[in-house]
């Protein structure tokens, strides 16, 4: 499989190089970091704090601060990120930028080193695989107009991932944690340079039993692996050129036995770990593998020319309770018990399924297989013209990527509590398909720098060929799209401490190839404006945001019931605005120890422009005014902590307020809205030696279990109150 | 200090937050009962309205088919002293029976009208299409002493609540056949008492049909049998389901106005004479008036849904309280003029024959308060203020169609 993806990788690769004549020689670059320029997208966190636009720079003692393997819990380190909690360990993450749909992060461009990488970004945005966040050196969060240098999402944001680079010299690091429900996590790392080359060999591989408790017992929990390889070769610059090629190789599985079902909140509210019986047989399985090649080439211009390659496949079933063949839906099963005992009975295994309909167990193994590759191409150039100091970036993008699907069901009987095969092998696909995506992507961006201004001003053009074929249908449908989206932004350094900037540019994301010709792309105009104050031991940032959607889209999945998966709606005009507000201090005390404090505050508003009735269960009825789902008004995480050179204790407190589950405004109705909740988390760390790390970390110290929402289908919890101890072993 | 900072931070998020145009407008409001519970609705009239009115009809027929119910008992008692008591306690049974259905009847949702009816035609034939038999129930009563007969190849219009009225209410013993009909040629010649005990016989085993008719009705709503519960429930099944429930409120109009009172009277097309005392219902117990107190009973279940959500519930969603008081109010005068009548259906159309002319009819139609000279026909007149209002009013206010059949009104 690597084999093949290398082969491939190297086709795709070297047709770049041929087609674009790089001239092959240069002088030297300047490379003091080992985290290179061309994986960061914002440039690192003092290039954050003079951005004319909104970012965040997490970096890798944030994400060693609690050890977290889930990228929610460190996202929350932003302003302006909404967090739809599902499983618990943020193994599907559900992320949402500025008001953008959460639903499964398809809203947003993830990347990891600057290269596309979820499944299938073009053709089906669900990012049902995430980089493993435990393993990455830093994460960056762009929004605003400088997120038009990343798509094809760029109506919230971008999420770029950067793993460990290939170190100066040998290093290497064991960790190991345990804690509650047997949650395990190892990791080896090692790197060395070798003249001219190097290598980083990265392995992870962690796991839980889960805190749910399946009815009759059985798995709940999960496993995933993840093993890198980076290879590095730097050669000695000389006066025509400075060549750095970077080359990855990734391979990460995960199983994991997961499901979409959840509770009625009567069983919630009695026991919030509980798992009904009928989603005993769901489980998730994946494997998920890429080949990245990097090649960074400066030119005695002093262009520099940055050529990423890539290939990702990503393969995933996912057997899972689907709901009652014939019967009505279970999410409404579970909103109403009252009324439908005999189908909250099936779920329960409490009653027995008869020959009637509407009472057999639907679960169907959506099985997917998903690719892309690209071929990324980026240039640099910097040009003083009198007192005005241009940086002028373009870069041109192809990329591809597809999905096979074919969801197929199996019908159980549920039978003294326990699921019995119904026999029936060969029924009716639900969903059998391929949809693939060819895309053009180039950007030209100018950054220009006058004593006090830096003006940024760009454009990105997208021409998008989208490819469906229904096999159950036996229909091909096709169309094709090209969008330009500008945008502009200003940052004024008023005074040495005290920034102002201001921006606006055209967002976009890409319909998939299942709407023909009837939805039009999510198309808005999102303007930012903020400052930033800093001393030596403040910083505070202050943005305002507004986005106005010309044409929101809400896209159906699996989870959605009374519309078809894949199936998008359209919302027309929607406004998000809001304000986003980061606060970081730190006092030093003569005794050594120091007293740091961050906080991170998001307000939104949000209201449709337009009444509609819509299929899509998220929307329903809709009024002008009326609120969008999954949007909390407010949203703040407060840490603070005490350390010095040897200890920290960290304390921190996220708080989300209610949610509502469906377009609304006015009063919040029961059983259609998460409540808010308040969580404490607690670390503690201790500096043996040079070597020796060791952590404990408390998460949910109240033990406070609250909805997190009702999606996919039923109430799902807050984690319980979580343990867990390692230690970090350096050499 | 931790005040100031507070008061800092939310002027700053009041000038840096944007925000939105919350302004709800006054156009492109939905026009739906917006938060309106139609599941809740849904259920309820499953389980408040319709399965109720399946179990008290499948009580008020086991009462009679039962081996030792009203049926045979009179049987027993043929040719004894407790006869009259037997039968009129056999009358009285089949009236409660009867009721039950008139009211269920009224909800022609679901099984009940599957295959064409034909749950329904084998409760009832009234309004099968094929009136009923007497002839036909008189040959399958000799028939039926053939071990080999089976009831249920019988036609709609020999079975049923009917075809029991006029085995236990025809005090004429002969039967009703042409000559040349073979199966009836002896039937005349047997003893009385004979025939009483041959038609008792055939009673019960029609009475045991129109049981497992009710009991079949009744199991296909449970989770038991047909589910057809959990069908009806199932919002994406909602709109289908809605609009039968309104459909079936226009039994009222189609059914109990037009062809219960209309047609008899000669207020409806449909009867080219003065009055057509032969179209009229239950013409061997004369118990009509009966029957049609039970489907306004039927229908103000079907409005309010029992004591749940109901369609008046959405009226008042949309802010029209007096339309379903106008229901109440013509409902209950109807309910209270039937049981101020002391003369029956067929006693009234006597009288309108007697008279000569239809006007006082008609006169009394068109004022039902003021004028009550043929209480029937004010009856009429306020059957049509409920069925106006339904086919204007209601069907704006609820947003439903008109059934197929009621997009024409000739009263």
């Amino acid at each position: 499989m690597i084999r093949l993806l290398v082969k491939q990788f190297v086709v795709v690769f070297t047709a770049g190089i041929l087609q674009l004549q790089i001239p092959a020689y240069a002088q030297g670059a300047d490379e003091t970091d080992d985290v290179l320029d061309v994986v960061l997208v914002t440039g690192g966190r003092e290039a954050v704090r003079k951005l004319a636009g909104a970012a965040t720079y997490i970096d890798e003692a944030e994400i060693q601060e609690l050890d977290d393997t889930d990228l929610t819990d460190l996202l929350a380190r932003s302003p302006g990120i909404y967090i739809r909690h599902e499983d618990g360990y943020g193994l599907r993450p559900n992320i949402g930028i500025r008001g953008a749909a959460a639903e499964r992060s398809q809203k947003i461009t993830v990347m990891e080193d600057g290269i596309l990488i979820t499944p299938a970004p073009y053709s089906a945005p669900a990012a049902y695989y995430l980089p493993n966040v435990n393993r990455m050196r830093a994460v960056e969060v762009v929004k605003g107009p400088s997120a038009i240098r990343f798509g094809p999402h760029s109506v919230g944001g971008a999420i770029n991932l950067v793993s460990i680079p290939v170190p100066t010299k040998r290093t290497g690091a064991i960790e190991a944690s345990f804690g509650t429900d047997n949650y395990q996590k190892y990791r080896g790392l090692l790197g060395d340079r070798i003249g001219n080359a190097g290598y980083t060999i990265d392995l992870l591989r962690y796991g839980a039993d889960g805190f749910k408790e399946l009815d009759g017992g059985g798995n709940t929990g999960f496993t995933r692996n993840d093993v890198n390889v980076s290879l590095d070769w730097r050669p000695e610059s000389n006066r025509s050129s400075e060549h750095h090629l970077q080359f990855k190789i990734g391979y990460a599985d995960e199983i994991s036995d997961e499901t979409y079902l959840g509770l009625t909140d009567g069983d919630f509210a009695i026991t919030p770990d509980r798992r009904y019986v009928s989603s005993k047989l769901d489980r998730f399985a994946s494997e998920h593998s890429q080949a990245h090649l990097i090649y960074s080439l400066g030119l005695p211009s002093g262009i520099q020319v940055v050529t990423k390659g890539y290939v990702n496949r990503f393969n995933r079933d996912w057997n899972k309770f689907d709901g009652l063949i014939g019967g009505p839906s279970v999410k409404l099963v579970l909103a109403r018990p009252d009324i439908f005992p005999t189908e909250i009975g099936l779920l329960q295994g409490e009653v027995d399924s008869l020959d009637a309909g509407g009472q057999l167990i639907d679960v169907t193994n959506n099985s997917r297989q998903y690719g892309s590759e690209g071929l990324d191409i980026s240039a640099q150039y910097d040009l003083v013209l009198g007192s005005f100091k241009h940086r002028l970036n373009a870069g041109l993008r192809y990329h591809h990527d597809y999905v096979d699907r074919d969801h197929h069901q199996r019908g159980y009987e549920m039978i003294g509590g326990d699921l019995v095969f119904d026999g029936d092998s060969n029924r009716q696909k639900k969903v059998f398909n391929n949809a693939s995506t060819d895309a053009f992507a180039f950007f030209l961006n100018d950054e220009i720098t006058f004593e006090r201004w830096t003006l940024n001003a760009g454009v990105r053009v997208e021409s998008i060929d989208r490819k469906l074929e229904d096999f159950l249908e036996d229909t091909l449908t096709s169309n094709d799209e090209t969008v330009v989206l500008p945008g502009i932004s200003a940052h004024w350094q008023w005074r040495d401490k005290v920034g102002i900037f201001a921006g606006i540019h055209k967002g976009f994301s890409p319909a998939a190839p299942a709407t023909g010709s009837v939805v039009n792309s999510e198309e808005s105009t999102n303007f930012e404006y903020g400052l930033r104050y800093e001393n030596t031991n403040t910083y505070i940032e202050l943005i305002g945001f507004f986005s106005d959607y010309s044409n929101l889209i809400g896209r159906c999945r699996v989870s959605d019931f009374g519309c078809v998966p894949g199936e998008e709606f359209s919302a027309g005009d929607v406004q998000i605005a809001g304000a986003e507000f980061s606060l970081n201090y730190i006092h030093d005390f003569a005794s050594g120890w120091s007293l740091p404090v961050a906080l991170v505050y998001t307000y939104t508003e949000s209201a449709f422009q337009t009444g509609f009735q819509s299929g899509f269960p998220q929307w329903g009825t809709v009024n002008i005014g009326d609120e969008l789902p999954y949007t909390p008004e407010n949203i703040a995480r407060f840490q603070a902590g005490l350390e010095n050179d040897s200890f920290s204790l960290t304390a921190t407190v996220k708080f989300v307020s209610e949610m509502r589950e469906v377009a609304g405004r006015g009063d919040l109705e029961v059983g259609m809205f998460t409540p808010s909740y308040t969580i404490l988390d607690l670390a503690g760390s201790w500096v043996l030696n040079e070597s020796w790390n060791l952590l404990a970390v408390i998460e949910n110290v109240g033990d406070q279990r609250e909805i997190v929402s009702r999606r996919p289908i039923g109430a799902r919890p807050t984690p319980p109150r979580l343990y867990r101890v390692g230690f970090r072993y350096d050499f | 200090m931790i005040q100031i900072a507070r008061h800092i931070l939310l002027i700053a998020l009041a000038v840096f937050a944007g925000c939105v145009n919350t302004d709800s407008g006054d156009s492109n409001e939905v026009p739906t009962s917006e938060g309106f519970d139609f599941v809740g609705m849904m259920a309820s009239y499953a389980d408040g309205v319709l399965l109720p009115s399946y179990e008290r009809l499948e009580s008020t027929i086991e009462v009679l088919s039962e081996p030792t119910g009203a049926i045979a008992n009179y049987w027993g008692s043929i040719s004894t002293a407790d006869e009259g008591v037997m039968r009129d306690a056999a009358r009285v049974a089949w009236q409660e029976a009867m009721s039950s259905w008139q009211e269920a009847e009224a909800y022609l949702v679901g099984p009940v009208m599957d295959n064409g009816g034909s749950i329904r035609n084998s409760i009832y034939s009234f309004f099968s299409g094929s009136p009923l038999s007497t002839c036909a129930i008189d040959q399958a009563v000799m028939l039926a002493q053939n071990p080999s007969f089976d009831l249920t190849n019988r036609s709609f219009n020999q079975r049923g609540l009917d075809a029991l009225e006029y085995l236990l209410f025809n005090e004429d013993l002969t039967h009703t056949c042409p000559t040349q009909i073979v199966e009836t040629q002896t039937w005349n010649i047997q003893p009385a008492d004979q025939r009483k005990i041959l038609r008792c016989e055939y009673a019960f085993d029609l009475a045991e049909d129109v049981d497992l008719s009710a009991d079949g009705l009744g199991a296909a709503w449970q989770s038991s049998g047909g589910n057809f519960r959990t069908e009806f429930i199932n919002p994406e099944k909602l709109a289908d389901n809605f609009q039968q429930l309104s459909d079936a409120l226009f039994y009222i109009e189609l059914s109990t106005k037009d062809a219960k009172l209309g047609v008899p009277t000669g207020i409806k097309d449909g009867c080219s004479q003065l009055t057509c005392p032969e179209a009229s219902e239950s013409r061997f117990s004369d118990t009509a008036l009966e029957n049609i107190r039970s489907n306004l009973i039927g229908f103000r279940e079907l409005l309010t849904g029992g004591g749940g959500l109901g369609f008046d519930d959405i009226i008042i969603a949309e802010g029209f309280p007096e339309v379903n008081n106008n229901f109440h109010t013509n409902v209950e005068a109807a309910i209270t003029l039937i049981d101020s009548m002391d003369m029956s259906l067929l006693d009234q159309l006597a009288i309108i024959e007697g008279s000569g002319s239809d006007a006082s009819c008609l006169n009394s139609a068109a004022n039902p308060e003021t004028v009550q000279m043929i209480p029937v026909c004010s009856l009429h007149g306020f059957l049509k203020r409920i069925t106006d209002s339904l086919r204007t009013e209601f069907i704006v206010i609820v947003n439903v169609d008109l059934p197929d059949g009621a997009a024409g009104d000739n009263d």
